[in-house]
């Protein structure tokens, strides 16, 4: 097998460093590519639909990648668009291609990667015993489908390299794992499934490969018939052992089986080995075929609609009796509610108090710890926006107004830093479908559809 | 008293998927590494205790190519419900900042 060489971003619209981009082209890379999802946002982006990086970097960022590739005659491979890489992010980033296409005068034969999961088939898929819970969620019901404004699947390698077969120079994916953007062009390549998987795994982060990831820089992967050789493209940056080996752990609970459609990828037995100051060569990598694959399967449902408030609180006293006060203004949120009709099951609210314990709840070791100055977030979710609105408002009120501690005649009990301080958040989202699907083969949840976009 | 953040000041935490807490501790030379290994400061049962989560729930992984250890545990609630104030799971780490090290 003769060398194969990816290059790679981290993720579109978070920038990368152009000069260390165009030095990674002079390498003569086999592929460029790209993720542009992940779900450490939380479900908002899958039930909105909407992508939440900024247009201008997008496009920046796919302009000159686009660029790049059509120069070269290589695949740009791009997956999860628009971070949740539902129906909606994936048109979002075909009109970018078609504009590309446009604007440069070069044509390109496009594969959209369409991951949204048709709501008759996954019930008869889970009827069939064919859907398991990914971690402690509840059995997939057919209430939870329906009420689900999107739901995608995870895609691995075999759709990719349907797509390359198929002749696309970009092939713009929905909602795919990290690596398989990369791991399927190596495999089609030659490479042996372990070495593809772990190279791309080890690339799929972009600059977080590197030592300096203030620098941007991307990074390639030389891939052979023994292993795998990572570096930056940019000069000046470093890949370390620690800094490819970290990446190997990041994000997955398991360092020993990191799951993919088709199987699991182990770094138990690797080796790491630093070349020279800038680059590591990783060999040993094991790849384990599945019995039979499993795609993940992501829904998001809509809740509600949020507003909030986050206000200073500063008197020692309140401070000192925080939890009683909360109890009260819980109280009186709750008799506001009724005397505005919102009925009892229609609407939700929670106080976060930073400082104390806001980010680890009740894990939050230092609860006890008394602190001088408390942020509190007053969240509420209700139906729809007026509700939440309307309470959160004579919430303010409410609050403000109320005695600081029992005896102790009101004053003012919230630092306002806004005017108005109530800030309407939005539609609300939460996971609706966070479960496995098995599949005979891993493309069948997927549509690849193949357009000749002329300039 | 030398405590696990001055072996490892690059430590870090994630969601892995949503049912999970994970956090990456990469110590700064082999030494410290194994200083942290052989003590058996950081422990499933010591881990337990701070998260009040049970042993049984807690992975440790030695993972000697990144001079690291991976800790998982399960995560309060599951990521992203209404109660959630950690979506990515970013900052959940901090108390075993201080776990000491022998």
């Amino acid at each position: 097998m003769n060398d194969i060489r990816l290059l790679a971003n981290g993720l579109v619209g978070n920038g990368f460093s152009y000069r260390g981009f165009q030095a990674g082209l002079d390498r003569r890379p086999h592929m460029i590519g790209c993720d542009a999802g992940t779900s450490d946002y939380g479900p908002g982006p899958l039930g909105s639909g909407r992508d939440i990086k900024p247009p201008a970097s997008v496009e920046r960022d796919l302009e000159i990648m686009f660029e790049g590739a059509r120069r070269l005659g290589i695949p740009l491979i791009i997956g999860s668009c628009g971070v949740a890489g539902a129906a909606p992010h994936l048109e979002g980033y075909r009109r970018i291609v078609e504009r590309l296409v446009a604007d440069s005068g070069r044509p390109c034969r496009l594969a959209l990667i369409h991951s949204d999961q048709d709501p008759a088939l996954l019930k008869a898929a889970s009827a069939a015993g064919r859907v398991r819970p990914l971690g402690p969620v509840p059995p997939l019901t057919d209430a939870a489908i329906d009420a689900s404004t999107h739901i995608v699947a995870m895609a691995g390698a075999a759709p990719f390299i349907r797509a390359l077969d198929a002749g696309a120079d970009v092939i713009l994916a929905g909602r795919c794992t990290d690596p398989a953007i990369y791991a399927g062009l190596a495999m089609r390549m030659g490479a042996s499934p372990a070495i593809a998987w772990h190279a791309a795994r080890s690339i799929d982060k972009g600059m977080l490969a590197t030592e300096n990831v203030e620098e941007g820089s991307p990074v390639m992967a030389t891939l052979d018939d023994t292993g795998f050789t990572i570096e930056p493209t940019k000069d000046g940056a470093r890949c370390t052992v620690k800094s490819i080996a970290a990446l190997t752990m990041y994000e997955n609970p398991d360092p020993w089986s990191i799951l993919q459609p088709s199987g699991r990828i182990s770094a138990e037995h690797c080796r790491f080995e630093q070349l020279d100051e800038r680059s590591v060569r990783v060999s040993g990598s094991e790849f384990f075929a599945a019995g039979r694959p499993s795609v993940k399967l992501e829904g998001a449902r809509p809740v509600g609609h949020r507003a909030a408030m986050l206000v200073g609180i500063r008197d020692p006293r309140l401070i000192a009796e925080l939890d009683d006060y909360l109890d009260r203004f819980g109280t009186m949120i709750r008799r506001t509610a009724r005397s505005l009709g919102i009925a009892e099951d229609s609407y939700r609210f929670r106080f976060l108090a930073y400082g104390r314990d806001a980010v680890m709840g009740l894990r939050e070791p230092l609860r006890d710890s008394p602190p001088h100055e408390i942020g509190l977030l007053v969240d509420i979710l209700a139906s729809d926006e007026a509700d939440a609105m309307a309470l959160l408002a004579r919430a303010s009120s409410t609050g403000a107004k109320l005695a600081p501690v029992r005896g102790i005649p009101a004053g003012g009990n919230f630092a306002a830093p806004f005017s108005p301080n109530q800030i309407p958040i939005g539609p609300a989202f939460e996971w609706s479908v966070w479960h496995l699907l098995d599949c005979a083969d891993e493309s069948d949840p997927f549509r690849i559809e193949i357009m000749d976009l002329q300039a | 008293m030398t405590r696990l953040a001055d072996l490892a000041p690059g430590i870090k935490g994630r969601n892995a998927g949503a049912a999970w807490l994970t956090f990456d501790i990469p110590f700064s030379d082999r030494a410290s590494y194994e200083r942290a290994l052989a003590s058996g400061a950081i422990s499933p049962r010591r881990i337990g205790e701070i998260y009040a989560v049970p042993e049984a729930d807690v992975r440790v992984f030695p993972f000697a190519p990144a001079l690291a250890l991976k800790i998982t545990i399960p995560r309060a609630a599951f990521a992203g419900g209404f109660d959630e104030s950690d979506f990515d799971g970013a900052q959940q780490f901090a108390p075993i900042l201080d776990i000491e090290i022998p």
